[in-house]
This record gives C-alpha cells, sequence and structure tokens, in this order.
C-alpha cells in the first residue's frame, strides 16, 4: 500500500477512478465555517472535469482534534460518525492534507474496527486526486502574480503530497512560481499545539513568516489552510508582510484565463 | 515499576514537567544550539538522501531491531555467556539504584580513587558522578562536550554534543575560573587546555568507566564508536574497565554491525565512520573488565506493544536536531536525560507518567523525527499513543475539565444539526472577540502573536443548499 | 530471585508468548564490485584526507622508509612506540633520530606517555572511508592508538579492501574466535572534536596527526 520512495516521501498506491462515478466532497469544519471559498472553488474545479459530485450534508468533522490530543474514545465517536455518512462513496476527496491523512492514516490507530479504517482508506487530499488518480496537471488556470508555496508536514510526511500541487501550480498560466526556502520546516500550527504551547507555536510560525518575506511571492498557498490561517495570521501583524496574500490552492487552481 | 528519585528529575529549566506550567513553555533554548541543530539536520539529511540504498537501510536495521527487541531474554544470556567465557565480569541491575551498588562495589574492591568516564547515556541516568563522589571516588566527564558540562555544573543539553549552549569565551571563563587558565578564547588553545588537563587524569586512573553502542550476542564483544579518542584512553589506560550497558543495546550477531555502523555515523555526525570504532573482545590479559546489564526501566516499554519501537533506539540524536521544538526549547525543557523527541516517547516509561505524562505533548507532530530516524521508530505514532496514555492515566495532563470539553466537542461533532448550533456559537464568538477588552485561556494563546481568521457571511453548506443541485450532474 | 533472573522474568512477562522465528537476513549495505587495486589505492588516499589524514602510496619499502625518515626528521620525533608486528618494525627500525621501543604487553601508562608517536601496521584497509584496521591483542598494543600525540599506520597493499562489509568477511572468522581478547580499532582519521561551537579541532584526546603509507603496487 505505502512504501517510502527514493526522495523519503511516502509513495501510495492509488485506485483507478471509473468515470462517471460519484465523488462524495468532505469539506473540514473550519473550511465550512471559515473559508467557504475553498469548498466552492473545489467543487467547481471537480465539476469542470465532468466529475458528479455529492455533499453527504450529515458531515461534521475527521476527529483529529481529539485524536492529537490523547482523547481517543471521544474521537472514535466522531470517526465513526464521518463512516458512516460516508461508507457509500468509493471516493472521498478533501481540500486538506491534513484532515486526509488523519482519514487514511491515524484512523487505524484510533479505531480498531476495520470498517472505519476502510472508509478512511477512500479519501484523498485535493492535489493527489487530481494528479495521481485523474491524471491531470493543467486546469487551464490563469493566476498572473508570484505565488509560493508551503507544503503542509502531515500531507508530505503521511500521505507524500509534494510534487503534485507544485506541478498544479507551475502549470498555471503567468503564474510565477517561487520556491520558498526551508519549505519543509514545520509551520507551527500543529492544532492544539498552538494554544498549548503558543510561545513556540508562534516563533515557528514567524520563522515560516520570514521565509515566506525572503520568497519574494505576492501570494503564499498551500493545500491546507489551517497551516496559512495560523501563519497568515501572523503575518497580518507584521506591516512588511500585509502585502502578501493568503489563498488556499484550490482559489489558484479555479481562476480562468 | 522502577522508581527514580525525585532528586535526580527535578532540574533547572525543565519547563514541561511542571503541572502548574500549563503548557506554556517558551522558545528559550540557546540561539546557538537551535541554529547548530538545524545546520546539522540539514546536512545530514543531505548526505543521507544521496545515498541511493539509504531507506533499504533504515527499514533492514528496524528488522533487526525488532527482533532483537522481541527475543531480548535470549539475547541477553547469549551474551552474558559469551562475555564470561572471554573473562568479563557480568553484573545485572534492575534499576539506576542496583546499577550504582555495583558499581560502588567494584570501586571498592579495587580500591578505586579516581576515575575516568567516556560518554554513557545511561550513566547519566544512574548520575553516576554524584553517586562516586558521595564515597570519595572522583569521576571525571573525558568527552570534551561532557567535560565542559560537568565543570559547569550544569546538564548536558544535546545527546551527541552537551555543550552546545555555550559559546568560546563561556568556555574560557570556565576554565579561567575552574582551572585556573588564563582566560582565551581561541578553539585550538582551549582544546590543548582540556588536553592537558585530561592527559594527565587518564594516566593516573584506577578505573575508566563507559558505555556501549551495540552489544553483540554471538561473540561476546562490545562496540564503541566515538570521535576523541577518550573512550579508547578511558578504557584502555586504567587496570579497570566498567562498561554500562542499557539491556536494549544488544543486537544478534556481529554479522549485523557494518549495517548499523553505516547508519548510526552518518545520523548522528555526517560522517562515513567515526574516527574510532572499537570491537572488544572480552578482558586484555592482566586486566579486569566488568559489564553491568541495566533494566532501569526498559522493560516498562516492553509491556506496551505500541511503545516497543522506542527501544530500538540507537542514540544518534538525529531526531533532535530535526526538530523545531528542540531547536527552540533547548535540552533542560525536558527535565531529564534524553531530550528531543526521543526523550518525550522514552522518559515517561522511565521515569513514569505521573512526571513525565506532559512530554509527548510537547510536539507539532509535524513528523521530522521520524523522517530521520535511522531505525524507522514511529516517532509520530508513538506521540500520539502516549497522549492517550497519559490522560487516561494519573499524570500532570490528566484533566476531568478538559475530558468533559472533548466529551462535549463529540457531542457536537456527533450530528449535523448540534454541528451547526456548536459552529453557529464559535462564529459569532470569533466575530465578538475583537470586543473583549482581553483575551483569556485558549483564546488569548492564539491571539497574543496571531490575529484571528475572519468570519464570513455564509458558510459552504448554506451555499450548497442553494446552489449543489447543479454539480450533482457532470458538466457537459 | 536475583536480578537476573527477575529481569530476564520481566522480559517475559511482558512480550508474552512468541512464535519462533529466523534472523533478519544479513544486509548487504553496500556493494561489492570489482575495483582494481590501483584505484582502490587513489580512493583511500583521497578518503583519509577528508577527514585530515595523510595518505602516503610508496612503491617500495625502501621508498617508505625514505620518506618515513623524512618525516621523522620534519617532525622533531625523537622516540616511537612501534607494535610488535613485521611491517611496523621494517618501516620504523634504524631510522636515524628515533629511538624506537617495542609496545610492552601491558605497560604503566606514564611509562609511555613520552612517545612522541606510534607506528602501528593495519590489518586491513578500508578505501571507502579511509579507514585502518588494527588489530590489538595486549593493552599495551590498544593504548599505543591512542597515547602518542603522533600515529604512523603501515600496510602493504594488499591489505587494501573496498570498505568495511568487505573486510567483514574477512574480520568476523577472527572476532569468533572464543580464544581472542583484545580489540579490533577502527582508525579513521586522526582525533577530532567539534563540542566547543561545531568548530572543529583535531587531536583533543587521541593523535593530532595520522599519517598511512601504502606500501606496494
Amino acid at each position: 500500500m505505502v512504501r517510502i520512495g527514493e526522495n523519503g516521501l511516502p509513495q501510495w498506491d492509488y485506485p483507478t477512478y471509473d468515470r462517471g462515478e460519484k465523488v462524495a466532497l468532505f469539506i473540514p469544519c473550519y473550511i465550512d465555517q471559515f473559508y467557504p471559498q475553498i469548498a466552492e472553488a473545489t467543487a467547481e474545479i471537480l465539476h469542470r472535469l465532468g466529475i458528479p459530485l455529492v455533499f453527504p450534508e450529515e458531515q461534521t468533522c475527521c476527529g483529529q482534534p481529539a485524536f492529537n490530543s490523547g482523547y481517543w474514545e471521544e474521537a472514535r465517536r466522531v470517526i465513526r460518525h464521518f463512516a458512516k455518512v460516508f461508507r457509500p462513496y468509493r471516493y472521498i476527496v478533501c481540500p486538506s492534507g491534513s484532515c486526509s491523512a488523519m482519514c487514511r492514516v491515524f484512523f487505524g490507530q484510533a479505531d480498531p474496527d476495520p470498517a472505519t479504517t476502510e472508509v478512511g482508506s477512500r479519501v484523498f487530499e485535493l492535489t493527489e486526486f487530481l494528479v495521481n488518480i485523474l491524471g491531470v496537471t493543467d486546469l487551464g488556470a490563469r493566476f498572473p502574480h508570484k505565488v509560493t508555496m508551503h507544503s503542509g508536514c502531515h500531507g508530505r510526511r503521511e500521505l507524500g503530497i509534494f510534487d503534485q500541487p507544485i506541478s498544479l501550480l507551475k502549470n498555471v498560466k503567468d503564474l510565477v512560481y517561487c520556491e520558498l526556502p526551508n519549505i519543509e520546516e514545520c509551520c507551527g500550527f500543529g492544532g492544539t499545539f498552538s494554544v498549548k504551547m503558543p510561545g513556540t507555536s508562534i516563533a515557528m510560525g514567524e520563522t515560516k513568516a520570514a521565509n515566506i518575506l525572503r520568497s519574494g511571492a505576492d501570494v503564499v498557498t498551500s493545500v491546507d489552510i489551517s497551516c496559512l490561517m495560523h501563519v497568515g495570521g501572523i503575518m497580518r501583524r507584521k506591516p512588511e508582510m500585509r502585502h502578501i496574500r493568503v489563498m488556499h490552492i484550490a482559489e489558484i487552481l479555479n481562476t480562468r484565463g | 515499576m522502577t522508581a527514580v528519585h525525585s532528586q535526580q528529575v527535578s532540574l533547572r529549566g525543565a519547563a514541561f514537567w511542571k503541572a502548574e506550567n500549563k503548557g506554556l513553555a517558551e522558545p528559550h533554548g540557546s540561539k546557538a544550539l537551535g541554529e547548530s541543530a538545524e545546520r546539522s539536520s540539514k546536512h545530514n539529511r543531505q548526505i543521507a538522501m544521496a545515498i541511493p540504498y539509504w531507506e533499504e537501510w533504515r527499514e533492514a536495521a528496524h528488522q533487526i531491531k525488532r527482533y532483537a527487541i522481541f527475543h531480548l531474554d535470549d539475547l541477553l544470556v547469549q551474551f552474558e555467556k559469551n562475555l564470561t567465557a572471554r573473562g568479563c565480569i557480568v553484573l545485572w541491575a534492575k534499576d539506576a539504584e542496583e546499577a550504582n551498588q555495583h558499581l560502588l562495589n567494584i570501586v571498592k574492591k579495587h580500591n578505586v580513587k579516581t576515575v575516568v568516564k567516556s560518554k554513557s547515556m545511561v550513566s547519566e541516568e544512574m548520575e553516576v558522578n554524584h553517586v562516586l563522589a558521595s564515597v570519595g571516588v572522583k569521576a571525571l566527564e573525558t568527552d570534551l562536550g561532557e567535560y565542559l558540562v560537568q565543570l559547569a555544573g550544569q546538564r548536558p543539553t544535546h545527546i551527541v554534543t552537551p555543550a552546545l549552549h555555550l559559546s568560546a569565551s563561556d568556555v574560557g571563563r570556565l576554565f579561567a575560573e575552574k582551572l585556573g587558565e588564563p582566560f582565551t578564547s581561541e578553539h585550538e588553545k582551549l582544546t590543548d587546555i582540556a588536553r592537558r588537563h585530561l592527559r594527565e587524569e587518564y594516566l593516573r586512573a584506577d578505573m575508566g568507566i563507559s558505555g556501549c553502542n551495540f552489544g553483540l550476542a554471538d561473540t561476546g564483544a562490545i562496540c564503541i564508536v566515538e570521535n576523541e579518542g577518550n573512550a579508547g584512553l578511558s578504557i584502555s589506560a586504567p587496570p579497570v574497565h566498567v562498561a554500562l550497558i542499557g539491556i536494549e543495546k544488544v543486537i544478534p550477531s556481529i554479522d549485523y554491525l557494518p549495517q548499523f555502523l553505516n547508519l548510526l555515523a552518518r545520523s548522528g555526525t555526517g560522517q562515513k565512520l567515526t574516527t574510532y570504532t572499537h570491537i572488544i573482545h572480552g578482558a586484555t590479559p592482566g586486566r579486569t573488565f566488568y559489564v553491568i546489564l541495566i533494566d532501569n526501566g526498559r522493560t516498562n516499554v516492553l509491556k506496551d506493544p505500541a511503545a516497543r519501537t522506542a527501544l530500538f533506539c540507537i542514540r544518534c540524536g538525529a531526531c533532535l536536531n530535526a526538530c523545531p521544538v528542540y531547536r527552540r526549547v533547548g535540552g533542560w525543557a525536558y527535565g531529564w536525560v534524553y531530550p528531543g523527541p526521543i526523550g518525550s516517547i522514552l522518559t515517561p516509561h522511565l521515569v513514569g507518567f505521573d512526571q513525565a505524562g506532559k512530554l509527548p505533548f510537547a510536539s507539532s507532530l509535524c513528523g521530522a523525527c521520524g523522517e530521520v530516524c535511522p531505525v524507522k521508530i514511529d516517532i509520530p505514532h508513538q506521540l500520539v499513543h502516549l497522549r492517550h496514555r497519559a490522560v487516561n492515566t494519573k499524570s500532570p495532563v490528566r484533566s476531568p475539565l478538559e475530558r468533559l470539553i472533548w466529551n462535549a466537542w463529540s457531542w457536537a461533532m456527533g450530528g449535523p444539526l448540534r454541528y451547526r448550533l456548536t459552529m453557529g456559537f464559535v462564529r459569532i464568538g470569533v466575530r465578538l472577540a475583537k470586543f473583549l477588552p482581553f483575551h483569556p485561556a485558549q483564546l488569548g494563546a492564539w491571539t497574543r502573536g496571531r490575529d484571528l481568521p475572519l468570519v464570513p457571511p455564509t458558510t459552504f453548506r448554506s451555499w450548497w443548499r442553494r446552489y449543489g443541485k447543479r454539480f450533482q450532474q457532470p458538466s457537459g | 530471585m536475583n536480578s537476573r533472573e527477575i529481569i530476564l522474568q520481566r522480559i517475559r512477562d511482558n512480550l508474552g508468548p512468541r512464535t519462533p522465528e529466523a534472523p533478519p537476513p544479513v544486509p548487504t549495505v553496500w556493494p561489492r564490485t570489482q575495483v582494481d587495486r590501483g584505484t582502490l589505492a587513489r580512493r583511500f588516499v583521497e578518503e583519509l584526507q577528508a577527514v585530515h589524514g595523510e595518505a602516503i602510496l610508496c612503491p617500495s619499502w625502501d621508498a617508505a622508509r625514505q620518506d618515513f625518515q623524512r618525516l621523522v626528521r620534519d617532525a622533531g620525533w625523537k622516540q616511537g612506540l612501534v607494535l610488535d608486528r613485521p611491517e611496523a618494525w621494517r618501516l620504523a627500525s634504524d631510522i636515524s633520530d628515533l629511538e624506537v621501543h617495542r609496545v610492552p604487553e601491558d605497560p604503566p601508562p606514564r611509562d609511555i606517555e613520552p612517545m612522541a608517536v606510534s607506528v602501528l601496521q593495519a590489518d586491513w584497509l578500508l578505501a571507502d572511508t579511509g579507514s585502518s584496521v588494527i588489530i590489538c591483542n595486549y593493552p599495551g598494543e590498544r593504548l599505543a592508538c591512542y597515547l602518542p600525540p603522533a600515529c604512523v599506520i603501515v600496510a602493504t597493499a594488499d591489505k587494501l579492501r573496498e570498505h568495511l562489509p568487505a573486510a567483514w568477511e574477512e574480520m568476523v572468522p577472527l572476532a569468533r574466535q572464543p580464544e581472542r581478547r583484545g580489540e579490533f580499532v577502527i582508525i579513521t582519521g586522526p582525533s577530532r572534536t567539534a563540542d566547543i561551537e561545531k568548530i572543529l579541532i583535531l587531536g583533543v584526546h587521541g593523535p593530532k596527526r595520522l599519517v598511512v603509507y601504502v606500501i606496494g603496487e
């Protein structure tokens, strides 16, 4: 199922997509509530590729916050609800690397029931669904700006998401891709870590923000808006960084030329 | 459950231990340490990635260690038998206290007055130097970094480079104060001073204490790696050599050693091989060689099937260098012998969750540690596993209040209506936050350095309810 | 129950019943390639220089002794400690201005402290790392590797091996001999430390200078 490639990142085996098969959208709670435009962009992108979409309205959360805090019994209730809601769908696409990793990798640790893990194994982050399953790297988008990308830890280290978003960005017309120095360093969000160890979390975020400034980009993007919520929150407090816009990759990929 | 004396674990700046310090450990570590750890990490990672067999190597080492830990009893018996056949005197110690007792007996038997010591993490668990000092035996650390922190009366801050928090001027001042040497901050001169003082100690020491990197069960040999030559001198100059060996250090066979040597040097210091690799076969004629096999809580790790991989550790320090938290808070914040990610997953077993239960929370779960570990310890998975144990047992993080909150949260996330209700309140709360005169608790923890996200007028759900229909059919 | 029994019992109790299994296969680590001796020798020199050692390839014993004479004179070494091995003696005997002493089996360390240089014989040379493998049988021999501030190692070119796993095949049968005592020391460059501000300094406890003579074609 997964082995470690020569670049040190995991390489997953992906299923093929049967044309016409429904894809269910898993929209993390914070995107649903605070960044709906990301979910809208995700829906538009997939719709344009001819994919029939479903948004199961009973969905709530993947359980990650409770799981990471050690409250596994509590997390399990939420995870089992997730499994119940998404059971009917062969493909579940999510615009978040960290939530997708929770489903595909950590459901197994949190819940001994193999039926739950089986549903979790069908969750794919948006860029890996586009590139590894649909084989699409050019969406015909146009975004004439200097863009740098932050690579979220869970998505990269657990799911191997790195080349996919970069190749998608590089195919966006008129987009100037700026390398982010120390791209692999954690931004310091870490979920509840951000408020349990705020001093260190903020220090890490400031390092990430300084690197974003160094990249020379006007826009910073990622497959994880949770990281950008934290780093963006820091950048907004610094006058020299306020010109840098924060956008989820779906929003950039959804632009038209 | 082996107990550790409380005075052994109360350390200056042990931010993660205090129950009342609700996770507000601040990034107060030495900047030099952080920068140096980062440089090492990048450099060593580059080296590793340039080797086409690196992932194969890690997997092979992992499997060997897995076998070793799963057959630890048989291997220890075999190791003891072969060590004894080579003239070693093998002693067993359930805990640090007993190991120290053995040491004191040896000191008495051989009329030992001075001891020279090379690097051994298990000896730090035992607090050997204090124990020997209490019976009037002078025990001198010979590894330069350990020598410096010993002179300064401090704890080491890193497994491989213990004195990285000291600048050259700090060392110069230390030598001036403690050794009566004229002040200098030139590295060559400082090293010369240390060499001169320590050389005299090697020549007159009655006993040498070492650790052990690998115990070879099938040949009854031990392997020690080092760069300075201090281990070689410590064990070959004095008439008595005592090797302190944690029971998890045993590997089944000398056949496997090249694999570990290739991984350890690169992960620890970015070298192909360390300057000295010693493979020691028993006591040389005329000399006495003791081996003390030490448990001190390692068997506790075995009791937890999900935690056993923590015993695979070969003490390379790569996880420390890679950890963004360690780089910022430094080694002392972890409160005991082992800092960084390995400390977070080992210390709770060795010292008890009641004292160290908070350590697994000192992490953003970024996974950098697991990525670089040469024996593929699944550190990130261990961290969340230990968090789960910590909140369910007597520990500084067990909190009925927090349990209640997560219960309420899981209720709220248990169904769509409850979810929408709860999130509605959250949105209102975030909107109102800017009107509050101050931000308490978690809210304040966020806003002390970051703006809160803006609250949009609608949610995705409401958008989908209005526009979602057209997405259900594939586009034309 | 004594501590030995307690510890073994703890292990058995905590691991529970185990199914018997064969140990994992011995990994290859580095592949063996066909390299000619000349290439190995050159690689050895490069690798040793990279770790701040000196390597000198000599076509003959005369050339080696001549160079060693020059080395002794330039360094001003007056007393040398020589391992009781034929090749070590062949290099170091009758060198003018160098008073040589055979390494005693178990000398009081203070007696050999004044020695300026040790002369050792390597049983294998590892090209990929610039390493020398020395078999030491007695305490004096072990001490000779670390105590003197300079260390000269001599080996004939037929001792060159590609890398550690290649030499391991020959080392292990010797290690397995039940009567073996002493130490195999693998020396890769002069002693070093980076414990102060991560600045590399040579010769902190062990030799500051390491020279290896490789003799023959």
